[in-house]
């Protein structure tokens, strides 16, 4: 999932503003493959182990001092429609915890941290991503 | 089709494999029973017998029905299948392609280190079944 531009993105009950970016990724952090006798290829193949990678880019204007702390666990939320009169707009939320925080500035001089978080689920098996219509 | 023991597919319709372990001689060194390296000589007591191992992975679409296939399974070890002698009946086991070896026991049944619950549930396994030999 990509999300260009999310509204009123909040993390542990914080606000982050001029968040240009958010993406979700899956990865199956095990893969079941299993072949019979029957031939080469693999007759069963699942993903019993999972993985939810949310990646958020923010714009810095300038110093920022004040970076999520690693380890924290919160809800993350944010909005996002196609067009910006608000039709059609979903709010994202998930339990996630910070895994990641980096700093880049690039050519033109903009300013940008990257946060990385794991997203959690309540109960293992129900997806931890919520998206839901406002 | 599933491996089956006296005419039962009794691991279900997962991916299985069939592979005969052991054949051949029992070999005994009397070094080793007599504790003794001077004596070298070795002797062949009589066959092996033969151990035929089936392992896959039991898939259920529940964890209650994959339940239900494990249940299964050790009631193959249950008083109620065997003889009057108290030991298990042998059966034939027949591999996917037909493959058959009579008078075999269920010896021993092996499960992985974990139950998997992706989009099915499932746990990898291991049957060994073994021709036991009588006196004569």
């Amino acid at each position: 999932m990509f999300f260009l531009n999310p509204g009123s993105v909040q993390f542990a009950g914080e606000s982050w503003g001029d968040v240009s970016s958010v993406t979700v990724d899956r990865q199956a952090t095990r893969v079941v493959e299993a072949w019979s006798d029957g031939g080469p290829h693999a007759t069963l193949i699942d993903a019993p182990e999972q993985r939810t990678t949310i990646k958020l880019v923010q714009s810095l204007a300038g110093d920022a001092v004040g970076t999520p702390t690693l380890a924290t666990q919160g809800e993350l939320r944010f909005e996002t429609a196609p067009t910006a009169s608000d039709a059609q707009a979903k709010r994202v939320r998930t339990q996630a915890v910070v895994v990641e925080v980096s700093h880049s500035v690039a050519r033109n001089g903009v300013a940008t941290r990257t946060v990385k978080l794991l997203a959690v689920s309540s109960d293992g098996a129900s997806d931890p991503l919520a998206v839901e219509s406002v | 089709m599933p491996v089956t023991f006296k005419g039962q597919a009794l691991f279900g319709t997962g991916p299985q494999r069939v592979r005969v372990s052991v054949q051949g001689h029992r070999v005994v060194s009397y070094s080793t029973i007599d504790f003794d390296p001077s004596r070298v000589d070795t002797e062949l007591t009589g066959p092996e017998e033969v151990e035929v191992v089936v392992s896959g992975r039991l898939v259920a679409a529940t964890e209650a029905a994959l339940w239900a296939l494990r249940d299964g399974i050790a009631n193959a070890f249950e008083p109620a299948v065997f003889g009057k002698t108290g030991s298990p009946v042998p059966g034939v086991l027949a591999s996917a392609s037909g493959r058959q070896w009579a008078d075999m026991t269920f010896v021993e049944y092996i499960e992985g280190d974990r139950t998997d619950k992706g989009r099915v549930w499932s746990i990898e396994f291991e049957a060994v079944f073994r021709k036991l030999l009588k006196a004569q």
